[in-house]
C-alpha cells in the first residue's frame, strides 16, 4: 500500500488537493491516482463499519463517483481526507438505514484470502469476528469516530468536522467506544 | 480479569491494533471498475443536463400556448423518459424528452383523442428536423416516430444515436 496516505502529512494534503483540482479540469490520470491512493482506506472504513466486503467496495465506488461529480466545484478549504470522509459518512448512514430493514451479514476477511487453518489462524479469525460484532454493536457516532481516529488517523478537529459535532463530543465518543470494546473483548485480547 | 487489567497498555495496544488495521484489499480490477462507473455517470449527467435544459426552456418559450393537455403530455413524457433512464436507455430518454418538447411546442392536435399515447397525437415534425417522412400536420405513425427519435438522438450533443431496435423499444416503453 505504498501509495496510500496512511498518515496524512501537509505534503500529502497538497498532493490530494492538487490531484483533485486536476480531476476538476478533466484529468483522468489524476483521477486514477486519487482512486489508487484512497481505495484501500475507504474500503476498509466501510468494511469495518458494515462487515460486508461487497458492500464496502460498492460504497467506496460511489464515493469516487460523487468525488468526480463534485470535482469541478472543489475548493481545497479543508484537508482532502475530511472532505472524502464527509461523503463516505453520508453514504454510510444511508447504508445503515437500509440495514435497518435487512440484518448485517458479517463476512470474515479470512474468506477473502487463502489461509491455513492452524490454531493461530483460527484464533485470529475468532478475534476478528468478535471484534466485528463488538464494533457493529457500538452507536454509529462512536464507531465512526473510533475508525476515523484510529484507522484513518484523522485528528479530533477533523473528525468533528466530518461528524458535524464538537471536538469534546468526539473525544467522549472515542473514549466511550473504546471502553465498550474493551469490556466486550477483554476475554479475547 | 478485572477492570484494572482491562486498561493495561497491552490490551489497549491490541485493541488499537485491531481498530487501526486494514484487513481487506481492493481487488485488482477495482480502479478500472470505478473509472468505468465514473464514465457512465458522466455520460448520464450530460444527458440530464441536456434534458433539464430542454424541459426548462419550453415553458419559457411558449407559456401561454401551453394547454392543460399539452402540459399533461409533457409530464407524461417526463415520466416515460425517467422510466427509460431506469432501464439504462439514456440516449432514448433524451430523445423521448426532446420529442415530447417538440410535440408540446406547437403540434398537439386538438382533434386527437383525449388520452393519447404519443402515437395517436397529430404532430408536425418539420420544426424538429428535416425529415421528409413527416410534413405539416400529418398524423404520425409509429415508424415515423421511431425515425424521429433516431434523428433527435443524433442531434443531441453527447448522446449516442439510437439504433432502430432501441428506438422501437423506446417507443414501446413510451406508449405504456
Amino acid at each position: 500500500m505504498a501509495d496510500s496516505p496512511s498518515r496524512t502529512t501537509d505534503r500529502e494534503i497538497d498532493i490530494d488537493a492538487a490531484l483533485m483540482l486536476k480531476v476538476g479540469r478533466g484529468d483522468d490520470a489524476a483521477l486514477a491516482m486519487l482512486i489508487e491512493r484512497w481505495k484501500t482506506p475507504l474500503i476498509n472504513f466501510f468494511y469495518r463499519s458494515l462487515g460486508s466486503y461487497e458492500e464496502a467496495e460498492e460504497l467506496a465506488m460511489t464515493v469516487f463517483v460523487r468525488v468526480h461529480r463534485a470535482a469541478p466545484r472543489y475548493r481545497p478549504t479543508a484537508k482532502f481526507s475530511t472532505y472524502l470522509f464527509q461523503i463516505a459518512r453520508r453514504l454510510l448512514i444511508n447504508a445503515y438505514r437500509k440495514h435497518q430493514r435487512k440484518p448485517l451479514q458479517l463476512v470474515d476477511p479470512a474468506e477473502l484470502h487463502a489461509v491455513d487453518s492452524d490454531d493461530s489462524v483460527m484464533r485470529s479469525m475468532e478475534i476478528e469476528e468478535s471484534f466485528h460484532h463488538a464494533l457493529a454493536g457500538l452507536p454509529e457516532n462512536q464507531r465512526t469516530a473510533l475508525l476515523l481516529y484510529k484507522q484513518q488517523e484523522l485528528s479530533y478537529a477533523e473528525i468533528a468536522e466530518v461528524l458535524g459535532s464538537s471536538e469534546s463530543a468526539v473525544k467522549t465518543w472515542i473514549f466511550r467506544g473504546r471502553q465498550t470494546l474493551r469490556e466486550l473483548l477483554r476475554d479475547l485480547l | 480479569m478485572n477492570r484494572q487489567d482491562d486498561n493495561t497498555p497491552e490490551i489497549s495496544g491490541k485493541l488499537d491494533a485491531l481498530l487501526a488495521a486494514m484487513p481487506v484489499q481492493a481487488r485488482s480490477a477495482f480502479t478500472a471498475r470505478v473509472l468505468e462507473q465514473i464514465r457512465k455517470d458522466a455520460e448520464l449527467q450530460a444527458h440530464e443536463t441536456c434534458l433539464d435544459t430542454l424541459l426548462q426552456a419550453q415553458p419559457i418559450a411558449v407559456p401561454e400556448d401551453f394547454s392543460e393537455r399539452t402540459m399533461r403530455c409533457i409530464h407524461r413524457s417526463v415520466r416515460r423518459a425517467r422510466r427509460l433512464r431506469r432501464v439504462g436507455m439514456a440516449a432514448a430518454a433524451a430523445a423521448a424528452i426532446a420529442l415530447s418538447a417538440a410535440l408540446a411546442l406547437e403540434r398537439v392536435d386538438d382533434s386527437a383523442p383525449a388520452d393519447p399515447g404519443l402515437a395517436p397525437v397529430a404532430v408536425s415534425m418539420d420544426h424538429a428536423h428535416e425529415s421528409d417522412r413527416v410534413a405539416g400536420r400529418a398524423a404520425v405513425s409509429d415508424e415515423a416516430l421511431m425515425y424521429e427519435l433516431i434523428l433527435l438522438s443524433e442531434a443531441l450533443e453527447g448522446a449516442e444515436p439510437l439504433l432502430e431496435d432501441e428506438a422501437f423499444q423506446a417507443l414501446a416503453l413510451m406508449s405504456r
